[in-house]
């Protein structure tokens, strides 16, 4: 059975507390990459290599991520028994260096969805993309990531590394 | 009597639905320089997409006015932006589907000045689940199209 969006949404910080078995909630990159190490739950790290520079990858990344992903989402589900009105803000971030790019996404819910344990002000990270460089036009991705849902962002952010099909995703869905 | 009092309380009702909705065409009276160009594809049978374009005017402060709506019904639509004057875009992809009763809407925005002698191409499209709007510029009667930025002003 498909998880609900508002499922996810609570699951996704929970799983990432109870895979770093501590009570403390990821406050940087690093810890979150340490976490998904670890093997957090409905969390994994995918890894693959794409025929592009990392230099273009992270042109990519500051061409789409600033108009793709920092935005305001709102979500309205009703059923005959239930009503939700969720608000999240979504803050991206692109780290670009000579010999390596990041992009980093938070994720803070604004209303809907009730925020447990301490986060980073921007609000939990969702996900961690590190590219580097394997060869003069090649590059190595880490993509640091939740393993349910999100759909349409994992696939444009994957289509941002390989250089097909650019677009921003639909965070409605 | 009493068929009269409902017709003109429905039709009270209508004006004032409609004009609550905030949305109204935009006049498009202008001289046409700027084609929209739009793709929707949702991906799934039980799904469909509807693109739209909301259009402002834009003051030396980032202040927006609103100046009406265009639908993206069609492949291709001409609209008439004042020439020399700044503009802010709000393309609009809505999406609804039948079985889940769900709806949702999301898109992004572009703000541009039209410069007088030169016409603008958007490209806008929406397929299963990614969207995009990609803003080229060209002189009058030049092939060469160069891609623009989305622009500093963002008021919204």
């Amino acid at each position: 059975m498909k998880p609900t969006r508002f499922a996810l949404l609570v699951l996704l910080p929970a799983a990432l507390l109870a895979g770093g078995c501590v009570g403390k909630m990821p406050q940087n990159p690093d810890e979150f990459r340490q976490a998904l190490t670890e093997g957090a739950f409905l969390t994994k790290i995918d890894t693959y290599e794409v025929d592009r520079s990392t230099a273009e990858i992270g042109k990519t990344f500051k061409k789409y991520a600033p108009k793709c992903l920092d935005k305001r989402i709102e979500t309205i589900s009703q059923t005959r028994t239930s009503y939700q009105h969720i608000i999240t803000k979504y803050t991206p971030t692109v780290v670009a260096g000579r010999d390596r790019v990041e992009l980093h996404l938070q994720e803070k819910h604004e209303q809907g969805v009730l925020a447990v344990y301490e986060e980073p002000e921007a609000g939990h990270y969702m996900l961690v993309v590190d590219v580097t460089p394997v060869g003069k036009n090649r590059s190595k991705v880490e993509f640091y990531r939740p393993s349910m849902g999100f759909k349409n962002m994992m696939t444009a952010i994957e289509n941002w590394t390989r250089g097909e099909n650019l677009g921003c995703p639909d965070l409605t869905k | 009597m009493k068929r009269l009092s409902l017709i003109v309380a429905a039709l009270v009702l209508a004006l004032l639905a409609g004009g609550c909705s905030g949305i109204f065409p935009y006049k498009n009276d202008l001289d046409k320089n700027l084609t929209v160009r739009t793709k929707t594809d949702s991906g799934s049978f039980f799904t469909s997409v509807k693109a739209r374009v909301d259009i402002y005017s834009v003051d030396d402060a980032c202040k927006v006015t609103y100046r009406g709506t265009v639908d993206l019904k069609r492949p291709e639509v001409a609209i008439g932006l004042p020439a020399g004057s700044p503009n802010y875009l709000d393309f609009v992809f809505s999406s609804s589907s039948f079985l889940a009763n769900a709806k949702g809407s999301t898109g992004f925005d572009l703000f541009f000045v039209t410069r007088p002698g030169h016409e603008y191409v958007a490209e806008a499209s929406y397929v299963d689940g990614i969207y995009d709007v990609i803003l080229k510029e060209r002189k009058n009667g030049s092939n060469k199209l160069r891609e623009l930025d989305f622009g500093e002003c963002r008021p919204k």
